[in-house]
């Protein structure tokens, strides 16, 4: 009894002793960590101040003393203060194809510095820079790295430098001579360096010609996963390296889509790309086939003005501004990126501050901003919002080689029939348009002068009737014998069975045909099965859309000769031989006005022959909260992004 | 008992191994493709742009073995007649006009078109009526009424037909995925394909078939075949396109499959093979001629296939055993199998382009730190509601949380989710509710805190989560331990207990409940596989990277190998679930015994 006695006190002793030393160590760990944390924050806000000095300095925000930037001269652009003055007599020396930014990164009176938090809308399989092409991926990469040219983001027309300071083009757009940068380096590797096993990866690497033929290479090389591409460079016959900083592209025929292929081409590091996860090189017939699943497909390197930091798997996407970048640098000085699927949660996470920046959708746009859903949206409110023009069109597409819509009079009339305005409103709350044509609705090409046709079920039915299809037997529908058998006006239109909004406006519309003796049926289908009804032209009518570029070459879609092709963008069987004609002089047309004035008069076959019922190009909304500051869209990919933009200074929720 | 739970283990194995035929065979069979593999630019009428813009898709299916057949293969019976077949199709899809076909094609068309105006009088007359100028509409019905039932018989111009645009791509996809299973037919077709056409057919595009022009005994070039004594014509510009074709074919069907996959690293041995095999590969990509060739290059062309088809012989040379192998093992499924149990491999994600093993961990950790704390908070919770149920049983304690655990039962998690979401977390328009975070499963920069101060912020991230996931199973959970422990209560033992005197607290907890939750125990068994299930619709509302939201992509994306990844784990525990349970029962109770 005695003994045990003990035992047991022993027992609570130890115990007791037990626990009051982890808890004391618990304790401990707990303040260095905070130690350590609070000295990790003060590198930071230090490195922060170093690179907002730099950045002032480079900027001439900033003077010391009464030594002006010997750069920024007075009738001098700004940007030229971004160039050596070599560089500056490459771009400057007449015959060059590209010009200077006149655009800025950062306005005038910006707060230096800060996260952004975005939240991106799909799931991101991985982050490989030739094949993923998912919009989220190349939005990422349009921070991460640059290409040769772009179109000025406030001036579409305007092709300007980045990578290359000049762009010698011959006089059929048959062969391109780049001069590249030469102060241009790449990103450090995403990895941790300090590890022995990335030795091989430590160390400043510059941006050379070589980079641009491996992206050629690798985009045009049938193993690669990358079909996307391979069609921008079908008619690409070569790109040969001059030297380090110079290199020639040549195409086999003119071809005004060219200019956009060889002005976007970006650099990809063979380097890195080119090698496994120790170094080593890969055979050169083996590369293609290693680079779909390559090491370093869940990180990303670049060489623009924000570099990959990392992924949190299930969390962000980290990137940070890049110190060696050789441009005007941005404000903000990161961006997290984080993937919420569900519409409501990147709602709600707006309204808590967890992120910055959304895109609304458009039922929410009616009940949250517009219903007053939200109240933050409205007056006073801490969020704001902004709709601006997006570059995609949807339309109804109908079965040319079918036989319900062969003739122009039958597809005018279900045109006519299409209460387009009233469904607009009612089911997609005024959000976009009404098109026409095949442009895109503010670009060059797209002629406002050409109208809509009016809801008119009387003109519906008259030309049906002149197109032979009459109610001969009194039961309501009105029929025609074709080849012979006598056959009712009876079609199905396919939808993709996920957009309820189009479930009902092909439901309004199902009522105003059947006033009109034609039977609709809708056949609500999923995603994977539409692209194989789509592919083996198994359909009447369907209901579509397409995403559209600043310019785009309608020849995929409306040339007659993909017509007969399965696989081929041109469903509906579209064939009309003045319009082929068109399609094939205005790609070897150079120069802008003389192309606008041809797909004007493509816009009016368009019309006339009406193959798409047009509907509407739709808006896009973005709501932020108000501490983001000089929010600005643009019609170029990505639309909403934020490279002026900056922070105001704000607490962190 | 030893005995016992082996005797169940061995009886898994067969019972996984159904499972995984049919779950195998239920995803494959389903419509729809792998959504990354865009199958771009097949359909081409020209053969060469068409098969170098499907060599991504190609090579992707081969990847995945998406090119054989799901369960068995029987590849090794096709003959030149199928393989003639498919080729015909594609032959019929190319552009007209390469080989003189234009000027017949007009002249046909001419005349159908004059035909087709003389077989028509009486409604070609009523067509001019119509296109009177000043004609009512009333008037203008009558005709096309009268001109529906005077009908109309098209005269088609013969022109070949087109083959539906679904058959072309089942043709280019078939002859794609036979791989070099048809090469030696190829070749014979290459060497001597004629197509031969009645000379007095009705239909000579469809009447011809093809054959063999040495079965026939005549020259690879003749324009003419004798067929039991019947003369026949031999269709040169279909003949010459098909045999185009089966050398096109050959330059990718008798590729080898390389034997890494993409990204896998595989010993140095493996490696310098592989290379050899691209290569090789590669050097026959380029043996082929333009449809335009002359006879000269066509038979240099042709020479090089025999030389290399005489030097592999032993690669198309078939056997019985070799026919039984390719059946059985030249298969998805077997393919699949062999990866499972030799190399306990779940495959490559067709998404991710990383181990299904490797994605399955990145998101089940979210998925099983929910489950099981929202198990062990049902339990908490539920089984003492329940007892409190059964003790003071039909009084109003009992009513009162039975009719508020059936309230909360049928409450929909989508919208108590909504709602918390709403009203109890930072986005809430009343300030003192915003007690919670919105969204995700920590903090974004919790890696900047203290180990502490993040373990307390994912704690508190789960908090709503958690309440949505327990709340609909308390119900169940606690109606279970009521009636368990009503079920005891009445018995012997307990009125003995009680007789002893012992206060009514003790007789509950110390006797009645240890047998009255047996039932409730066993209960946790089967709820295993919920652990890896996860739950798609708390995922997506809270942004929580779990298996439920991955499950759901893989299912629209068609990722074949990770929804199969994600079922087959779930049904493996189902099986250690249910043994479990078996178990449990065995040791709680001493009355059942398995011996």
């Amino acid at each position: 009894m005695q003994r045990n006695f003990a035992a047991a006190i022993a027992q609570i002793v130890v115990f007791t002793l037990f626990c009051v030393i982890a808890a004391y160590s618990a304790v401990q760990v707990h303040d260095l960590q905070v130690l350590v944390l609070d000295g990790n924050r003060r590198v930071d806000e230090l490195s922060t101040t170093v690179s907002r000095l730099r950045n002032e300095l480079e900027t001439g925000s900033l003077q010391i003393g009464a030594a002006a930037p010997a750069a920024a001269g007075g009738d001098q652009p700004y940007a030229r203060r971004f160039f050596s003055d070599a560089q500056w007599e490459q771009l400057s020396r007449p015959g060059n194809y590209i010009t200077f930014h006149t655009d800025r990164r950062s306005v005038p009176g910006a707060v230096e510095g800060g996260t952004i938090h975005r939240a991106a809308i799909a799931d991101i399989p991985g982050l490989n820079p030739i094949t993923q092409n998912a919009a989220d991926v190349s939005d990422l990469y349009s921070y991460v790295t640059e290409s040769l040219a772009t179109r000025q983001r406030d001036d579409p027309d305007r092709w300007v430098s980045d990578l290359a300071t000049r762009i010698e083009v011959n006089s059929d757009f048959t062969e391109y001579h780049v001069y590249l940068r030469d102060d241009v380096t790449w990103h450090p590797a995403a990895v941790d360096l300090t590890d022995p096993k990335y030795a091989w990866l430590r160390g400043e690497r510059k941006m050379v010609a070589d980079d641009f033929l491996f992206y050629y290479q690798l985009a045009t090389d049938p193993q690669v996963d990358a079909a996307h591409l391979r069609n921008y460079f079908e008619k690409c016959t070569g790109l040969e390296v001059v030297n380090d900083h110079e290199f020639i592209v040549r195409w086999s025929e003119p071809l005004f889509t060219s200019i956009s292929a060889t002005l976007g081409l970006a650099p990809v590091p063979r380097w890195l790309y080119g090698a496994d996860e120790d170094g080593q090189l890969y055979d050169a017939a083996e590369v293609g086939r290693r680079f779909n699943n390559h090491w370093y497909n869940q990180m990303a390197i670049g060489v623009g003005p924000y570099r990959f930091v990392r992924w949190v798997p299930g969390g962000a996407i980290e990137l940070e501004r890049y110190d060696g970048y050789y441009g005007e640098k941005p404000s903000i000085e990161k961006i997290e990126v984080v993937v919420m699927g569900d519409a409501t949660a990147r709602l709600n996470a707006l309204r808590a501050g967890d992120v910055d920046y959304i895109s609304v959708e458009p039922n929410q746009y009616a009940t949250e901003i517009v219903g007053g859903g939200t109240p933050e949206f409205g007056e006073g409110g801490n969020l704001a919002y902004q709709t601006y023009q997006g570059t995609a069109y949807r339309y109804l597409g109908w079965n040319a080689d079918g036989k319900y819509f062969n003739d122009r009079r039958v597809r005018l009339a279900m045109t006519h029939a299409f209460n387009r305005e009233l469904i607009l409103a009612q089911h997609f709350h005024g959000l976009g348009r009404l098109i026409t044509g095949n442009f895109f609705v503010d670009g060059p090409d797209y002629d406002q002068s050409i109208l809509p046709w009016p809801f008119d079920l009387e003109r519906a039915s008259q030309l049906l009737t002149e197109a032979g299809w009459v109610d001969g037997d009194g039961d309501g529908i009105r029929e025609k014998v074709i080849d012979g058998v006598k056959t009712n006006f009876e079609f199905g239109m396919v939808t993709y069975g996920y957009r309820p909004e189009f479930g009902a406006a092909m439901e309004h519309y199902r009522n105003d045909l059947r006033s009109i003796g034609v039977v609709m049926n809708i056949e609500p289908v999923e995603w994977a099965v539409m692209v194989e009804r789509m592919e083996e032209k198994e359909f009447d009518a369907y209901t579509g859309g397409w995403v559209l570029g600043w310019e785009s070459d309608p020849y995929q879609i409306w040339h007659s000769s993909q017509a007969d092709i399965p696989r081929s963008s041109n469903r509906v069987g579209f064939r009309n031989a003045e319009a082929d004609r068109i399609i094939e002089e205005a790609r070897a047309t150079f120069d802008p006005a003389e192309r606008t004035r041809l797909f004007h008069r493509f816009h009016a076959i368009i019309h006339e022959e009406q193959p798409y019922t047009f509907f509407f190009s739709g808006l896009e909304i973005g709501g932020w909260r108000r501490w983001v500051q000089n929010v600005n869209f643009s019609p170029l990919r990505p639309f909403d992004q934020n490279m002026n933009w900056y922070l105001e200074p704000h607490d962190a929720p | 008992m030893t005995q016992y739970v082996i005797k169940r283990l061995l009886l898994m194995v067969p019972t996984f191994l159904m499972i995984t035929v049919l779950l195998f065979v239920m995803i494959n069979v389903v419509p729809g493709r792998p959504g990354g593999a865009a199958e771009a630019g097949g359909g081409s009428q020209n053969a060469q742009q068409s098969a170098n813009a499907r060599e991504g898709y190609r090579l992707f299916k081969e990847q995945y073995y998406l090119d054989k057949p799901i369960l068995l293969n029987f590849r090794f019976l096709l003959d030149r007649q199928d393989v003639e077949a498919e080729l015909e199709t594609i032959a019929r899809n190319m552009a007209i006009g390469q080989l003189g076909e234009q000027a017949a094609l007009e002249v046909g068309r001419t005349a159908a078109e004059i035909l087709t105006q003389l077989t028509n009088t009486e409604y070609y007359a009523l067509e001019a009526q119509l296109a009177a100028p000043e004609l009512t509409p009333e008037a203008e019905a009558r005709l096309r009424v009268e001109q529906q039932n005077a009908g109309f018989d098209r005269v088609d111009p013969i022109r070949p037909p087109r083959p539906a645009p679904g058959r072309i791509r089942d043709a280019e996809n078939r002859i794609e995925d036979w791989g070099d299973e048809v090469v030696p037919q190829l070749l014979e077709v290459a060497h001597d394909y004629v197509h031969v056409v009645p000379v007095d057919a009705a239909a000579p595009w469809t009447d011809g078939h093809g054959a063999s022009a040495s079965a026939l005994g005549i020259s690879p070039g003749a324009t003419t075949a004798q067929i039991d004594g019947v003369t026949w014509r031999v269709d040169s510009v279909l003949t010459a396109k098909v045999r185009y074709l089966a050398v096109q074919r050959l330059t990718v069907n008798a590729r080898r499959r390389v034997i890494l996959r993409d990204g896998e690293r595989g010993s140095a041995e493996e490696q310098a093979t592989n290379r050899e095999i691209v290569s090789e590969n590669n050097r026959l990509a380029s043996w082929s001629y333009g449809l335009d060739a002359d006879a000269a290059s066509i038979a240099e062309t042709l020479a090089l296939w025999d030389a290399w088809y005489a030097d592999n012989q032993g690669r198309f040379t078939r056997s019985a055993g070799r026919n039984a192998a390719t059946c059985l093992f030249e298969t998805r499924f077997a393919r699949y199998l062999t990866n499972l149990f030799i190399h306990q491999d779940l495959g490559i994600s067709i998404r991710y382009r990383r181990p299904v093993w490797e994605v399955i961990a990145v998101h089940w950790r979210y998925s099983i730190f929910l489950s099981v704390a929202s198990l062990l908070l049902s339990y908490f919770i539920a089984v003492p509601l329940g007892i409190l149920a059964a003790v003071r049983q039909n009084q109003l304690a009992d009513r009162g949380v039975g009719l508020v655990l059936f309230i909360f039962y049928s409450l929909p998690t989508f919208f108590a989710a909504s709602m918390l979401t709403r009203y109890l977390t930072a986005s809430s328009d009343i300030e003192w509710l915003q007690w919670f975070p919105v969204s995700g499963f920590a903090s974004l920069d919790a890696t900047e805190a203290t180990t502490w101060d993040r373990l307390l912020d994912i704690g508190w991230h789960m908090v709503l989560p958690l309440a949505c996931l327990t709340y609909g199973s308390l119900a169940v959970l606690s109606r279970y331990a009521r009636t368990g422990l009503l079920d005891v209560i009445r018995s012997d033992y307990i009125r003995t207990a009680r007789a002893k005197g012992l206060s009514e607290w003790v007789v509950i907890l110390k006797h009645a409940v240890r047998n009255g939750m047996i039932p409730i125990l066993t209960l946790l068994g089967t709820t295993l596989p919920v652990l890896i299930g996860g739950s798609i619709i708390i995922e997506y509302i809270f942004v929580i990277d779990g298996i439920g939201r991955l499950m759901w992509t893989a299912i629209n994306f068609r990722d074949y190998n990770v929804i199969m990844g994600v079922l087959l784990l779930s049904s493996v525990l189902t099986l250690l679930g249910i043994l479990l349970s078996d178990i449990s029962y065995a040791l709680v109770d001493p009355r059942i015994s398995f011996d």
